[in-house]
């Protein structure tokens, strides 16, 4: 599903690149569940971000099914992660002024999906996520773990093939945590492919392959 | 999709309530000033315009050499209306004209009072539409001494009699009957009259042969010519008619379109400059909105980025994200709107008052609604195209770390100081615009204009006029006692051209101005003579005499004047110094006085200044016994100089409002910034105090940036207000120099209102508690 080839990301600070992932090749199989692992600024997020194309390599190729991401235009390349990725992120990243509603129909609204569709698959999360009862709240009269869901929810609503999480239970104490590593586990049985970064060892349990970086490189 | 931005813009708006309220007001304010003007120009644009024959309808006017320069003028011979109907297959129709404003004396049953009055051939009604509700032209005119009166006018006499038949004295020489009423005339017309005669009417004082004369200049003559007619041709052709007919050698003719008249004038005089000018103040305004919209817009993006970032990552394109910033902006400016409409019903009377009009909302009108839609639809896609652009490029991968950038500092400091610059423009112009009322009120004229009483001639006063003088003289009060054929300073004299005098019997292109004194002329006015001497009652001859001035001599190259033959066969018995007879706005033309009793129009009275009321209530009396048929007015010499200068002053008063407007939007885009720039440097603040900054240098450090860039503003906006108004100065043949203080005054003027707006802010970002500031780092 996934092939890196030889990815590098460096930044050019005066007369040095600075480099953040060096050299990464990965292959990742349909309906895997990786965990990315390593101490802080190894890159763990950077190499997130290229995969989900929000970001670009320095080198290297990427393909992504069968798609090459490293050569196409920025706006094809963001047709390809608005079909196939949903995104879940640290900090939620929930719009304060939409409603939970609102924030599950927003994806939907980009995809052009009809209004009467729309409502049938907002309502369909909301039930999957046991949530209809806060569908008129706002983010901030929610807490952490509630948002945490609805961040999912958001993710998964239009079916994405894969999964980004950023640190998804970093805001979170464990019991929420553990409910929402259950979801992904949940997610993953269904045939979604999950692709977490954490620091916690027992996140990790959930996926079936780590993967480790130190100072941008993969370590074994 | 639609509704979702909707919704945010909405929620957004009520969240953020300072910022939403700056925004919304600034734009409402420069709309409402947009809304004004626009009103204003609609007004001044479409009077005259109703006439069905509009584009056929022209005026002749004249041109001539004065002194070197072409002007222009709408006085034409009475005989020429028909010699061009006959000559020119294009005319169709023509109508001569002959307004007399708040002039003609009438009389019925015990009123009098003074009416507008306009003469014209009937053939006026077939080229205007002016309708008949009783009555019609053809039957209206069949007999001379006939009239037609407007229906206000008709309401105003008669009430709700029929007016047909009644019968007014006129001037008390005329008797006219009533024959028609016809629909009102629009106030701002050209044809703005209440009586519309005949000129046969005038026959029995003008003798038969009147209208067949080509040499007095004092009709406007309308054409109105065939869909068919080329003006160019015609133009061409007129031109040269009065020479070519052994007419006039050196005054031409022209076409000018009715329509036009009141926009273009005849010698730059017409509204199309105060048109460009207002509308140029309202664009300023709304700009400088405009611009505060996009200066707070980017400032506060850092606060929209994670939503921008989170809506690209599930799928929003660029243009998505674009056209909800856009839109956000028009619901902006159309709430805008809606505020500026209220706030326009709100100061519509003031503005009335202001610009000396009758304007109304009309916002039924389907024009006016489209006008104003596409107003604010304009100003939302102008204010909001930038932060479009700008917030839409913001990186997903970048933003939702926390890594916002809020607009490039570049653009906001540009946006800045072109908001101080056009506003220090504003403010130079109205200081400057002012000064030149000052200095036109205030110029040494060469003639005392003050405690100088009119009185309006009349039949009565001229027969009576000798008597009438000496029993105001008894008055140790009148200083001095005179009667002229103008206003002096406030009226243009009539003219003549064509003349000859001792020394030149060519014909020459000089126009000489005519005034008609009496004697004492000189004493009431205060005016210095330079050689000869004024006319004297003891010298018989001096009826046929002529004082000239300066400027006349030195044109006409005569040498010793004195005793020689002057123009029209007189003999020149005095040179005076030459005074500002006319407006401000022109230059001294040669002027000749002459003692032509039946030309007098008012008596000039100089009184001493104290005691001015007991004065007044003595020239009453006088008067009354003297006079019954004409009722007592009086006006001051002064008040009407001053009147004079009111197109002016309404400019120079609505130039300080929408001056003062300006600055304050700006200013209230400046507290908007300096407030961002606070709350973004909180922790900067912090830390300086903690290492021990004082409070003025927290001060100092938050506004010197803005200050800098209105120090900036001003240098920019210096020399585009000197040439600006360089330009406007050089309508007035007598203007005031642009001093550099002017300068000065808006620039420290600004620094200190700008200092002000931002002290406020930073003052309180420091005294804020530091640890406050870094707790949540």
């Amino acid at each position: 599903m996934i092939k890196l080839k030889g990815i590098s990301r460096f930044y050019s600070t005066g007369y040095v690149n600075t480099y953040v992932l060096r050299k990464i090749n990965l292959d990742i199989e349909k309906g895997e569940f990786i965990t990315i692992m390593g101490p802080s600024g190894a890159g763990k997020s950077t190499l997130l971000n290229i995969i989900g194309m929000l970001d670009t390599a320095s080198e290297g190729e990427y393909y992504f099914l069968d798609e090459e991401v490293h050569s196409l235009k920025e706006k094809k390349r963001a047709n390809i992660y608005k079909e196939h990725i949903g995104f879940v992120f640290q900090s939620y990243h929930l719009i304060d002024e939409l409603t939970v509603y609102e924030n599950l129909e927003m994806p939907l609204l980009y995809k052009k999906i009809k209004s009467a569709q729309r409502k049938s698959m907002v309502c369909d999360i909301l039930d999957q996520f046991q949530i209809v009862g806060k569908k008129d709240l706002f983010p901030n009269q929610l807490s952490g773990g509630q948002q945490q869901l609805i961040g999912v929810a958001r993710a998964v609503i239009a079916s994405p093939k894969l999964i980004l999480a950023d640190e998804p239970t970093g805001n979170l104490h464990s019991e929420q945590g553990k409910e929402i590593m259950e979801l992904f586990k949940k997610l993953n049985d269904n045939g979604t492919t999950i692709i977490q970064v954490t620091h916690s060892e027992i996140n990790a349990g959930y996926g079936n392959r780590i993967v480790n970086l130190k100072d941008g490189w993969i370590v074994d | 999709m639609f509704k979702n931005y909707v919704k945010i813009a909405f929620r957004n708006i009520v969240r953020h309530k300072g910022y939403s309220f700056i925004n919304i007001f600034g734009l409402a304010v420069g709309l409402t000033v947009c809304i004004l003007i626009l009103l204003w120009v609609q007004d001044e644009y479409n009077r005259d315009r109703y006439h069905s024959n509009l584009d056929n309808i022209y005026r002749v006017n004249i041109r001539y050499d004065q002194s070197g320069q072409m002007r222009n003028h709408r006085a034409t011979p009475p005989a020429l209306g028909p010699a061009l109907k006959d000559e020119f297959s294009e005319i169709k129709n023509f109508a001569r004209y002959h307004p007399r404003r708040s002039s003609i004396l009438t009389k019925y049953k015990d009123r009098l009072t003074k009416e507008n009055f306009g003469f014209a051939d009937p053939s006026l009604f077939e080229i205007f539409d002016i309708a008949f509700i009783t009555g019609d032209y053809k039957t209206a005119f069949s007999s001379p001494n006939s009239v037609v009166v407007t229906q206000e006018t008709a309401e105003r006499y008669f009430g709700l009699e029929n007016p047909i038949g009644e019968v007014l004295t006129v001037n008390n020489l005329y008797d006219l009957t009533v024959t028609g009423i016809i629909e009102n005339i629009p106030d701002n017309s050209l044809l703005n009259e209440d009586f519309i005669t005949q000129f046969a009417t005038l026959t029995e004082k003008e003798g038969d042969k009147f209208l067949e004369d080509w040499n007095s200049f004092g009709y406007q003559t309308f054409v109105l010519l065939n869909d068919a007619a080329v003006i160019a041709d015609i133009n061409k052709r007129l031109y040269s008619y009065l020479p070519e007919h052994n007419r006039d050698s050196d005054i031409f003719l022209y076409l000018q379109p009715f329509g036009n008249i009141h926009l273009y004038g005849l010698n730059g005089d017409g509204s199309i400059t105060q048109i460009y000018i207002f509308s140029t103040i309202a664009i300023f305004v709304l700009l400088i909105a405009c611009m505060n919209f996009m200066n707070l817009s980017t400032a506060r993006s850092i606060k929209r980025a994670k939503e921008i970032g989170l809506r690209k990552v599930v799928g929003a394109s660029r243009n998505n994200i674009g056209m909800q910033f856009l839109g956000e902006s028009v619901i902006f400016s159309f709430l805008a709107l809606f505020f500026a409409v209220a706030l326009t019903e709100l100061l519509l009377p003031i503005f009335n008052n202001l610009s000396g009009k009758q304007l109304h909302l009309a916002l039924l009108d389907n024009n006016l609604f489209l006008a104003l839609g596409g107003l604010a639809l304009i100003t939302g896609l102008l204010s909001g195209i930038y932060p479009a652009l700008f917030l839409s490029s913001f990186k997903p991968a970048r933003v939702l770390k926390g890594i916002g950038k809020s607009g490039s500092p570049i653009f906001r400091k540009v946006m800045v100081t072109a908001q101080f610059v056009l506003s220090i423009i504003l403010i130079v112009c109205t200081i400057l615009v002012s000064n030149q009322l000052d200095f036109m009120r205030n110029k040494k004229l060469g003639f005392d204009k003050e405690n100088i009483v009119l009185i309006p001639m009349n039949k009565t006063l001229g027969e009576k006029f000798d008597a009438f003088k000496n029993s105001l003289l008894e008055d140790p009060n009148v200083e001095s006692v005179t009667a002229t054929s103008n206003k002096l300073g406030v009226q243009m004299g009539g003219s003549a051209d064509a003349f000859e005098w001792e020394g030149n019997y060519d014909s020459t292109k000089m126009l000489m101005f005519m005034v008609s004194v009496d004697y004492d002329f000189d004493k009431t006015f205060d005016i210095a003579l330079l050689d000869g001497r004024f006319f004297s009652k003891e010298i018989i001859s001096d009826t046929s005499g002529i004082i000239l001035n300066e400027t006349a001599i030195n044109m006409m190259g005569i040498e010793d004047p004195i005793g020689k033959t002057g123009p029209f066969n007189t003999t020149i018995i005095g040179v005076m110094k030459d005074i500002n007879y006319h407006p401000l706005n022109l230059k001294i033309e040669p002027l000749a006085l002459f003692v032509i009793p039946e030309w007098y129009e008012f008596m000039a009275i100089k009184i001493v200044s104290e005691e001015i009321p007991t004065t007044l209530a003595n020239i009453e009396n006088v008067y009354n016994n003297f006079v019954s048929a004409f009722p007592y007015e009086y006006s001051f010499l002064d008040d009407e100089f001053d009147s004079l200068y009111r197109s002016e002053e309404r400019l120079g008063v609505i130039f300080s409002y929408f001056a003062i407007l300006g600055i304050m939007i700006s200013c209230l885009g400046l507290f908007g910034l300096a407030t961002y720039s606070a709350e973004q440097r909180t922790k900067e603040i912090g830390i300086r105090k903690v290492l021990g900054a004082t409070i003025p240098g927290i001060i100092n450090l938050l506004s010197k940036e803005f200050m800098l860039l209105v120090g900036l503003s001003n240098l920019i906006a210096w020399p585009i207000a000197y040439f600006a108004m360089n330009r406007w100065l050089q309508d007035f043949a007598y203007r005031v120099n642009i001093e550099w203080s002017v300068f000065f005054v808006a620039g420290v003027g600004t620094l200190i209102i700008a200092f002000l707006t931002i002290f406020f802010k930073a003052t309180g970002a420091a005294r804020s508690n530091p640890i406050e500031a870094l707790k949540y780092e």
